[in-house]
């Protein structure tokens, strides 16, 4: 049976994401500054530098086992995705690796080696290799994004995802959905 | 015991939007938006936001938000709910535009598990702060209060109804300056 967060009920759902107001600061964010009945992550974006990673800090009260990793392609696939998952002190805890983005407008999963985690900090960091893929996310501003925690990084070597992390201030007005998952059957 | 359940997992910052501890998501049911954007202000109000942290937090540095003019001074603050202060930045002033300003404590500090008023100041009017023109109906609907001409941010604050419009982020982090926000 797969392994549920024994958090807050609602909190987790069975995904750890930056979609989640409950987890993300960010989501929450994007909530309150939407207008009427708009959608806050709902807008794809090019990711629109070649390998510049993105870190969005999620928490999760409980712990659980993350078998696969995801992103919403927009309507662009372009170039490679790495996803992957980091503690606080940006320890990369498991990762896709660079990966053919794949499919548009649908959810791209990353099969990972399951690991399991606790309550606790966490970023969820993505990187794309090209500028024209695209990504479902929330149109955001540089200090909202500084605001809810967000880091990045320019020019990440090979397109993958570094260990550690050396992040910096965010200067993006995006950030990515992205989720990690504590089901195997996503 | 203490009334408030405690959590092993403190949040990186806390703030005036943070969905858990601030007033934000009974402002969002307004059915308008929670703008987070360059704002308006009233020269020298001070305005003091409600919020409930449930742990005891390490407090490192503060910060608020500027908007797109910066030619003015903030200060930010903690008060207790009595309106005794607890912690002031002092006038500071503003750098950069349409973003987080932080400051550090000359000391760092924890903050116990609590309630608490996070305060926050400028001196200027157009396009100064960073956040909402939310109305001043709205704000009393959640607790928030003010004080005119108070720059200082005095102690002990002299709380009132809320007059004017406007929720600005003002905010703590447990995280240092290398941390890369």
């Amino acid at each position: 049976m797969p392994d549920f967060p024994a958090g807050r009920p609602g909190a987790s759902c069975g995904t750890l994401s930056t979609q989640n107001p409950l987890q993300c600061p960010a989501a929450w964010a994007a909530l309150c500054a939407i207008t009427g009945s708009g959608a806050a992550l709902a807008t794809a974006t090019a990711w629109g530098t070649a390998d510049r990673a993105m870190y969005v800090p999620v928490r999760l009260e409980g712990s659980g086992t993350v078998y696969q990793l995801s992103v919403q392609n927009g309507g662009t696939a372009n170039g490679t995705t790495d996803v992957a998952l980091y503690n606080e002190d940006f320890v990369r805890l498991v990762a896709s690796g660079p990966t053919n983005q794949a499919g548009t407008s649908q959810i791209q999963l990353f099969d990972v080696t399951d690991t399991q985690i606790g309550s606790g900090i966490y970023f969820l960091g993505l990187v794309n290799s090209g500028t024209t893929g695209t990504y479902l996310g929330a149109v955001s501003t540089v200090g909202r994004n500084r605001m809810s925690g967000i880091v990045e990084q320019a020019s990440v070597a090979s397109s993958t995802l570094p260990d550690p992390a050396v992040p910096v201030s965010s200067t993006n007005l995006f950030f990515p959905v992205i989720s990690a998952h504590f089901r195997s059957t996503v | 015991m203490s009334d408030f359940p405690r959590s092993s997992v403190l949040p990186l910052m806390i703030h005036s939007y943070s969905l858990q501890y601030s007033p934000s998501a009974a402002l969002r049911t307004t059915g308008t938006a929670l703008g987070i954007a360059s704002a308006t202000w009233v020269a020298n109000l001070s305005t003091f936001i409600p919020m409930e942290i449930p742990f005891d937090y390490p407090v490192n540095r503060v910060f608020w938000g500027n908007g797109s003019s910066a030619a003015g001074n903030s200060n930010m603050g903690i008060f207790n709910i009595n309106g005794k202060r607890i912690f002031s930045v002092g006038s500071t002033a503003q750098s950069g535009t349409n973003n987080i300003q932080f400051a550090t404590p000359g000391t760092p500090f924890t903050l116990a598990a609590g309630m608490y008023y996070f305060a926050f100041a400028n001196d200027g009017t157009t396009n100064r702060v960073f956040g909402a023109g939310t109305s001043a109906l709205n704000l009393q609907n959640v607790g928030v209060l003010q004080q005119a001409s108070n720059l200082a941010l005095a102690d002990p604050a002299t709380l009132v109804t809320p007059a004017s419009a406007g929720y600005p982020v003002v905010g703590i982090t447990r995280t240092q300056a290398n941390f890369g926000i």
